[in-house]
């Protein structure tokens, strides 16, 4: 998965009307809610086999930090 | 806790890990022989290593996902080579947690596969009179809290769970005038490998303890009841669904 194809995703994932880039803050986006982190770690599991935990969610400040932790 | 012999054999499914193994050892310390059966042989064997009288556990290597429309032919198979079966303890499931938006058909089906079809099936291979031993005869279905009060993220697993209680109540009426006797038990949280995920999923484990009046559970907390459901003292109890929680709902 490129770059570009996971801030697709993640944009599908989230609802969102407005594309994403790298550089936004996770807590800022309105979609960024509980129900929103199970998905994106749904996604995780199921396109990059990695079981993201609580703690995980904790450390991710922005859609960078989604990215790099997915290595990509 | 009820004694049983050990020419009386208990078909346990899951019973290479977390609850499974929990009802695979109690039984197997309550007198009984145990087909073990899991996908893993090497944690089945572990099973054995920590069991009370391992010659009277009996590890089958299957998964039961493979190829559902035999199932009850594998029960049946099991029939002719141990001899007729006292009880099914179906303990095998998989979990899932994902919002109803990230649903997929191919996933929805892979898990009511497992979680709802491969019990039915299962229970219609031992309901056969020519598997069990009549009156006496028993299945316990591990459900799970999620059938009856769902979490966020619980729309399939919940979903299938609950279509699970309701077969098997169904199944309950059914059996009843051979005397076969059919519950489901439902708990919340259980320190198992798969209840371990889950706690780090979404939450802190600290966060989870506290949610539980009692605490989390145990595997044996969930086999004592099983293994009782199992016994000639549960002769009135079928067609229920019991709530193990520790206090939550
Ligand atoms: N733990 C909880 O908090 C909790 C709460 C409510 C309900 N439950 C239910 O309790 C049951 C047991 O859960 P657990 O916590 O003991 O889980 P676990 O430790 O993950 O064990 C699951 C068991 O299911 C077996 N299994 C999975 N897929 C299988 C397949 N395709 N074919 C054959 N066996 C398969 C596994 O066998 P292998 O290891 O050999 O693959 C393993 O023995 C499940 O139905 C679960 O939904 C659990």
């Amino acid at each position: 998965m490129t770059r570009a194809e996971f801030l697709a995703e993640l944009q599908d994932i989230l609802q969102r009307d407005e594309p994403l880039d790298a550089e936004m803050v996770l807590k800022d986006l309105p979609e960024w809610d509980s129900l929103s982190i199970m998905a994106v770690a749904g996604f995780f599991d199921k396109e990059f086999s990695k079981t993201l935990n609580f703690t995980d969610f904790e450390s991710f400040i922005t859609v960078e930090d989604l990215m790099a932790r997915a290595g990509i | 806790m009820p004694d049983f012999r050990p020419d009386e054999f208990f078909l346990v499914t899951g019973a290479s890990s977390g609850i499974g193994e929990g009802v695979a050892l109690l039984l197997n310390q309550s007198g009984a022989a145990v087909i073990a059966a899991g996908r893993s042989e090497a944690r089945l064997e572990s099973l054995r290593e920590k069991a009370a009288a391992p010659g009277h556990i009996h590890p089958e290597v299957k998964d039961l996902a493979d190829d559902l429309d035999r199932l009850p032919d594998w029960v049946l198979g099991l029939k002719n080579k141990y001899g007729k079966l006292k009880g099914l303890i179906h303990c095998a499931g998989v979990t899932l947690t994902e919002p109803v938006n990230m649903v997929t058909y191919a996933g929805a089906v892979e898990l009511f596969n497992l979680d709802y079809f491969v019990p039915v099936l299962l229970a219609k291979g031992f309901a056969d009179r020519r598997v069990n031993v009549g009156e006496g005869a028993s299945m316990t279905f591990i459900a799970s809290l999620a059938a009856v009060r769902p979490d966020k993220g619980q729309g399939l697993y919940g979903g299938a769970k609950a279509a699970l209680i309701n077969t098997m109540l169904v199944l309950a009426k059914e059996l009843a005038p051979r005397r076969i006797r059919v519950n489901c038990l439902s708990p919340a949280l259980v320190m198992t490998p798969m209840g371990r995920q889950f706690v780090t999923e979404l939450t802190s484990a600290e966060e989870q303890h506290n949610r539980y009046p009692l605490g989390l559970g145990q595997a044996a907390d969930v086999a004592a009841l099983a293994v009782f459901l199992s016994g000639a003292q549960a002769r009135w109890i079928t067609g229920q669904n019991y709530i193990l929680d520790g206090g939550l709902t």
